[in-house]
């Protein structure tokens, strides 16, 4: 077993020497009649192919994307998705979404069916990067419904995606939200990804009704704008300390010179990052000086308080 | 009377029957777990495949305190720091507790990464022993140091968690050095699943590996034996022991050398505790005990990837002392936990792992030594037959075997980090031999441990000796 796994390393390190290589000459506008990749060497060459794709960036992505074409490598991607492994659907599913390769949009579709979440996850996100508009009515249900899709690769995928398709989803996610289903914390995490800078009803609902810290600090990542605040200021005497350090966040960005005096108590918390995040607040708001600031790091008698206020700042020089 | 003699059929026929009955539950226990982690990794190992590709943050990583606990460990202790600076991870800051070193380990610190004394304000939440002064490194804007006075490894965790800033905190052992993708993957479960409080990494054997300046550069078997042998025990502990408890929400342990916790569930449970030498697993056992008690929803998870290296004793002494004290550790873990065993709510931590741990793993050498001797002395007697007493040997030999070769074979399965053909010789030589004497070995070592816990004898930080391979 070893002594195959072994060759099989090998082979597959010097055929992706090669496919650098050519991968290289292609993407410096070299002109090369392309070499015929045999079949076993085709995952390899995607591996690589995706490699490149995630770490160029501008006009090379686009000469990469020829490359799929040059190489005559389309029809084979196409039966790997539909005859091939688990690895081969995986990276032939992600390969075809970054080429934007509107011809495997129905074989893409079988994959969302599959058990795996990954490779369902794939196929979604493939499909999302072919066509934003036309898969949100398909993926965007399923995200609701796949509670096992992983959220960091779902974030992911939606930070990335065209707006079309994020406000398409946020849209029906406000909708669903308001149904109050059992999962609601987790689409408040999704929302936060695709968040369009704009304020939402539904913080007001949770900012005002809930008990669950979990959703108020989901909630509290999503206010974004002043006509929020009366509903954050009414979360000041919340013991939680993460909706204390979310309080402390809001109140950096959109704060005003009423709340600095919340901001000042929450400098005496016991814990460390709310401390930090309250003094960051306040050191950034604007109608703060640094005489205001020095007056503030006298006027503490608590160490702790003092010590934050002092770190904070020698940070910010540093930046 | 005459019936308790040695001699006497009944004991005789008692102890036959009572040795198989116990290799029998044992085999079936081993090889369940076996088959629950083959099945589990099987699962696993196709969500890694996009792992391969460069991935950028998601945004949702949690920031992470690393605590180094260290005692003396002068020699590998700048190397260690240079592993866990080097990490690919978005927000993380490293603490150092020096735990009242007698060596120059405050020295070694001070020299390479530019300590200067830091007034930071220091809450003490949890009760430790005084701390001295906290440094912070001129070089590393990441990196502090805490000077205490020595009160052992849980109260160095402890004032470790006292001065972390982050909401998770990663135990790692001094000795060890992280893989750069490693704090990346193991607080993946975090980001997952809002239930998850602790995760396990893997740890294994660095003997034998060529490190530089923290890096690990290219991935060796130890030429010495003792070491060898860990090498394998180590995969099978880490392998298919703790991957098949966490498939079941049952793992007991997760190691001090690298584990991932949630500092405020841990600092609610009152922090590691300071009278037991098996602080890590006491810790889990304590948090399944009261978790479970108050109804909390919670996850504990091992996952068998992301890798911790670290250096395992290559004398006879200090791998005494180690397992020992791991002995011991056990059984300060389960007996001071007693309340988890069949309880109501215990689940299968409470209802599975609980009673395996406490009849395999902690009664498991005593009954493995007193099963040799009684059989020895049986056949001495010739009150059994040769062949009885070959047929017991060669089953206990053959069980340890199985077990390890599994384990190699799970490995060569999924991760197969040592890829030459000389290293999976080298690991069935050392998968058969240590069966020869090693395991018999360690078996009276932790009888010893076992014993010296029921005559409550104290036990310090685990001192060894280093080669500074690292």
């Amino acid at each position: 077993m070893r002594i195959f796994s072994i060759f099989a390393e090998r082979r597959s390190l010097n055929f992706r020497k090669k496919a650098e290589d050519w991968l290289i000459r292609l993407i410096a506008g070299e002109k090369f009649e392309p070499p015929k990749i045999a079949d076993r060497d085709v995952l390899d060459f995607l591996y690589l192919w995706i490699h490149f794709q995630e770490i160029l960036r501008g006009e090379s992505k686009q000469t990469l994307n020829q490359a799929l074409n040059l190489f005559a490598l389309e029809p084979k991607i196409h039966k790997m998705i539909i005859r091939g492994g688990f690895e081969e659907q995986l990276i032939a599913a992600t390969a075809v979404g970054r080429s934007v390769d509107k011809q495997a949009w129905d074989l893409l579709l079988v994959l969302l069916d599959k058990a795996s979440p990954l490779m369902s996850m794939t196929a979604a996100r493939a499909l999302v990067l072919i066509d934003p508009v036309k898969a949100s009515d398909i993926v965007v249900p399923l995200i609701i419904q796949h509670r096992d899709w992983m959220p960091s690769r779902l974030v992911l995928m939606l930070k990335l995606a065209d707006p079309l398709f994020r406000q398409a989803f946020l849209t029906r996610l406000e909708y669903e939200v308001q149904q109050s289903p059992p999962y609601l914390l987790r689409l408040m995490r999704l929302i936060g990804a695709v968040q369009l800078n704009r304020p939402l009803p539904l913080t007001e609902k949770f900012l005002t009704e809930s008990d669950d810290p979990n959703l108020v600090v989901a909630s509290l990542k999503l206010v974004c704008h002043p006509s929020e605040l009366e509903f954050v200021r009414g979360r000041f005497n919340d013991e939680n300390w993460s909706v204390q350090v979310q309080i402390a966040t809001v109140l950096g960005k959109i704060g005003t010179p009423q709340d600095v005096s919340h901001l000042l108590s929450l400098l005496n918390s016991k814990q460390w990052w709310v401390r930090y995040r309250a003094t960051q607040a306040l050191i950034g708001l604007p109608f703060i000086n640094r005489r205001a600031i020095n007056r503030l790091i006298e006027s503490r008698s608590d160490a702790f308080a003092r010590d934050i206020l002092l770190q904070v700042i020698a940070e910010n020089a540093r930046k | 009377m005459s019936e308790l003699n040695i001699d006497s059929p009944l004991f005789i026929r008692f102890s036959e029957w009572f040795f198989l009955g116990y290799f029998v539950a044992i085999s079936v226990g081993y090889l369940t777990l076996n088959l629950i982690s083959v099945f589990s990794l099987r699962a696993y190992l196709p969500n890694k495949v996009l792992e391969n590709i460069p991935q950028i943050y998601s945004g949702l990583e949690p920031p992470v305190s690393i605590l180094v606990p260290a005692y003396n460990e002068q020699l590998t202790i700048v190397a260690s720091i240079q592993s866990l600076l080097q990490l690919s991870y978005p927000l993380y800051d490293v603490i150092i507790v020096n735990d009242g070193s007698k060596d120059k380990t405050m020295e070694v610190l001070k020299e390479n990464f530019g300590l200067i004394p830091y007034p930071e304000a220091y809450r003490e939440l949890l009760k430790t022993k005084t701390v001295r002064a906290i440094y912070r490194s001129t070089q590393y804007s990441n990196l502090r140091v805490i000077d205490k006075e020595n009160g052992g490894k849980a109260d160095a965790l402890n004032a470790g968690i006292n001065a972390s800033h982050y909401p998770l905190f990663c135990s790692v052992d001094a000795d060890s050095m992280l893989q750069r993708n490693s704090l990346q993957r193991i607080t993946y479960p975090f980001m997952e699943d809002s239930r998850v409080i602790a995760v396990g990494g893997t740890v294994r054997v660095s003997n034998g590996c060529k490190v530089q300046d923290g890096s690990l550069l290219e991935i060796g078997l130890p030429k010495n034996m003792l070491a060898l042998f860990q090498v394998v025990e180590y995969l099978r502990a880490f392998l298919f022991g703790r991957l098949g408890w966490s498939v079941l929400d049952a793992l007991l342990i997760i190691s001090g050398a690298f584990g991932v916790f949630r500092k405020d569930v841990v600092m609610d449970a009152g922090g590691f505790r300071t009278d037991t030498v098996g602080e890590d697993m006491e810790l889990v056992v304590r948090l399944h005990r009261t978790l479970r008690k108050q109804k909390k929803a919670y996850r504990m998870v091992f996952l068998p990837d992301p890798v911790s290296w670290t250096e395992v004793p290559e004398d006879f002494k200090t791998l005494k002392n180690q397992r020992i004290r791991w002995q011991r550790g056990l059984c300060e873990s389960l007996f001071g936990n007693l309340d988890l065993l069949f309880s109501r709510n215990g689940g299968a931590a409470g209802w599975i792992a609980f009673p395996f741990m406490l009849l395999f793993e902690c009664l498991g050498p005593m009954v493995e030594v007193v099963g040799y001797i009684l059989m020895l002395a049986f056949c001495w007697l010739d009150l059994i037959s040769w062949p009885v007493f070959l047929v017991y040997t060669f089953a206990t030999i053959s069980l340890g075997m199985l077990l390890s070769l599994l384990s190699l074979l799970l490995e060569e399965m999924s991760f197969h980090i040592y890829n030459r053909p000389s290293h999976v010789i080298g690991m069935l030589f050392g998968a058969i031999v240590e069966n020869f004497g090693y395991r018999q070995l360690c078996s009276v070592w932790r009888l010893m441990g076992l014993l010296q816990w029921l005559f409550g004898k104290k036990h310090g930080w685990g001192e060894m000796k280093r080669k500074g391979s690292l």
